[in-house]
């Protein structure tokens, strides 16, 4: 197993960011479809800063790590760079090479952050 | 008569992927070499078209093409009339459905279950209202809601639509009993039957069912990709409105009218798949010189054995969607600690291929199973149990690196 692997591991085992906020401003699910994932966002976004995050979810250990290390990556950030984030930036996040299907896998945390961004509470 | 079963060496991806595992022969099935040969010595040696040209080559294609109509009636013991071939299972089962859309009345009903396949549930689905479209319950076992299926059987019930074997539990239908027990309560109702999974499991005889149409796909019967069959009896086919019209399939046109040819061509529009055909008859040749029984229990008796072994491995931890008295060549499971997909992956590495995620039946898994997910294994020929052995290996090690740690 190498380093990337284990990095997924332990996001999967030992999530940081793993429930739902109680005051959420903005929030998301997302499914699919081929392998039944299903991801809930919860964002607290003040004057447009992301300022807490956190999903809750069945699925894979891809989609669940990436979920987890995406939410790492945003908090603080603008929600407008959300727009801007692109498959390559989850394929780096994740740090390794995804087969087609499992690739829909990880970008399902940026599909639902983008919808949760649209869907104000 | 082959006597034993290492059937490998038919087949040459074993030769290019001396390793492969191959578990999702219910996806779809490795092709023998004489299959290929079929396919490239047509394309070699007689390419032309069918039906339509007078010179050489195209009258020895169309006689290959023909004479896999006749070797595929006499492997359903039915008459070449009636064969008419298709793109696959899923062609097969639009086509009926389109072609009885002019028939539906806005009191039909129309029957189905969650065991059956998209394919055989979506084109039904889209023909009639919700409320006119029922689908069985299932029992403990995974079997059909006889009770509720012939309960709901009456006067409007226009079509009934059920798989000889599931490709999520590998369960089978009593299809000889079931369907003479509909017929005997509404003779006028169509039943249909999904024949996908069933070709390498039984002997398929159309005409002993009470069936009207029934559909398979070449490819998961060591054929090539792209041909399948549609079966009907004749006077079920003659109702059928061709939904794609144009080359080969008419008689007359005259820009004011057409007229269609007889059957089986009115069915079978544009330049056919040939090759295909070709590589179909060659796929029932191959199979018609195996000891069917022989494949049916080395099958069965892999799948019994892995049932076991993942029993025996997991206990109360796994979940096998398959009834240990029914087993064909199919199980799908759920094993707490890891997600399919994961599971998939991980086999993946060890040049294992098993399927996860709902296989095209997510009424199945979502309202009847509740669960979004299962891991599939189906077996072939050419599994071994050292395949399932392996398979049973890595999974154990697979769950042992997903599992949750716990706290
Ligand atoms: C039971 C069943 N029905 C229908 C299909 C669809 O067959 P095809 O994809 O060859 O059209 C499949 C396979 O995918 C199947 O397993």
């Amino acid at each position: 197993m190498n380093v990337a692997q284990q990095n997924i591991l332990d996001h999967y085992h030992y999530p940081e960011y793993q429930g739902s906020l109680e005051k959420p401003s903005h929030t998301a699910t997302c499914k699919n479809t081929t392998c039944g994932d299903v991801l809930t966002l919860t964002l607290e976004i003040k004057s447009g800063i992301i300022q807490k995050a956190a999903f809750s979810g069945e699925g894979c250990a891809i989609s669940q790590a990436a979920a987890d290390l995406f939410i790492e990556m945003i908090i603080g950030k603008h929600m407008d760079s959300l727009k801007e984030y692109t498959k390559d930036d989850i394929v780096k996040l994740i740090g390794l090479e995804l087969s087609p299907n499992r690739l829909k896998c990880a970008l399902l945390c940026l599909e639902t952050a983008q919808r949760a961004t649209k869907s104000e509470i | 008569m082959t006597s034993q079963f290492s059937l490998k060496k038919d087949f040459p991806i074993f030769v290019t992927r001396p390793d492969l595992v191959y578990l999702d022969n219910a996806a779809t099935s490795l092709t023998p070499s004489c299959v290929l040969k079929a396919m490239d010595d047509y394309y070699s040696s007689c390419r032309g078209t069918v039906t339509r040209g007078v010179y050489q080559i195209s009258e020895e294609a169309t006689s290959q093409y023909e004479s896999v109509r006749e070797r595929t009636a006499v492997f359903l013991n039915t008459k070449p009339e009636q064969i008419i071939f298709m793109p696959g299972t899923t062609h097969g089962l639009n086509m009926i459905a389109s072609g009885l859309r002019d028939d539906i009345k806005p009191h039909h009903t129309i029957i189905t279950t969650a065991l059956n396949h998209h394919a055989h549930f979506v084109p039904w689905q889209r023909l009639v209202d919700p409320d006119h479209f029922f689908v069985c319950p299932l029992t403990d076992t995974l079997g059909i809601d006889e009770d509720f299926l012939l309960t709901h059987i009456d006067e409007n019930t226009f079509l009934v639509a059920l798989p000889l074997i599931s490709n999520v539990t590998g369960g089978r239908i009593d299809a000889p009993s079931l369907t003479r027990k509909i017929k005997d309560i509404n003779p006028r109702t169509l039943i249909v039957l999904d024949a996908a999974q069933a070709m390498l499991n039984e002997s398929v005889t159309p005409e002993d069912y009470s069936c009207d149409f029934l559909c398979f796909s070449g490819h998961k019967m060591y054929g090539p990709t792209g041909i399948g069959v549609l079966w009907g009896k004749t006077e079920a086919l003659s109702l059928l409105e061709p939904f794609v019209v144009g080359g080969d399939m008419i008689t007359e046109v005259t820009t004011t009218h057409t007229t269609y040819r007889a059957l089986p061509h009115r069915l079978e529009p544009g330049t056919p798949n040939i090759s295909g055909v070709i590589g179909l008859g060659a796929a029932i040749d191959y199979i018609g010189n195996l000891d069917l029984s022989q494949l049916h229990n080395h099958k069965h008796g892999l799948i019994a054995y892995c049932f076991d072994e993942l029993q025996n491995a997991f206990g109360d931890d796994i979940t096998i969607f398959s009834d240990p008295g029914n087993i064909t060549s199919i199980l799908s499971f759920a094993l707490k600690g890891i997600h399919p997909h994961d599971l998939a992956g991980y086999l993946d590495t060890h040049n294992i291929c098993v399927r996860a995620g709902n296989h095209c039946a997510q009424p199945l898994h979502y309202e009847f199973l509740g669960i979004p997910a299962t891991t599939r294994i189906s077996v072939g020929a050419y599994t071994t149990r050292a395949d399932i052995d392996f398979f049973i290996n890595k999974t154990k090690e697979a769950r042992m690196l997903y599992q949750k740690p716990t706290v």
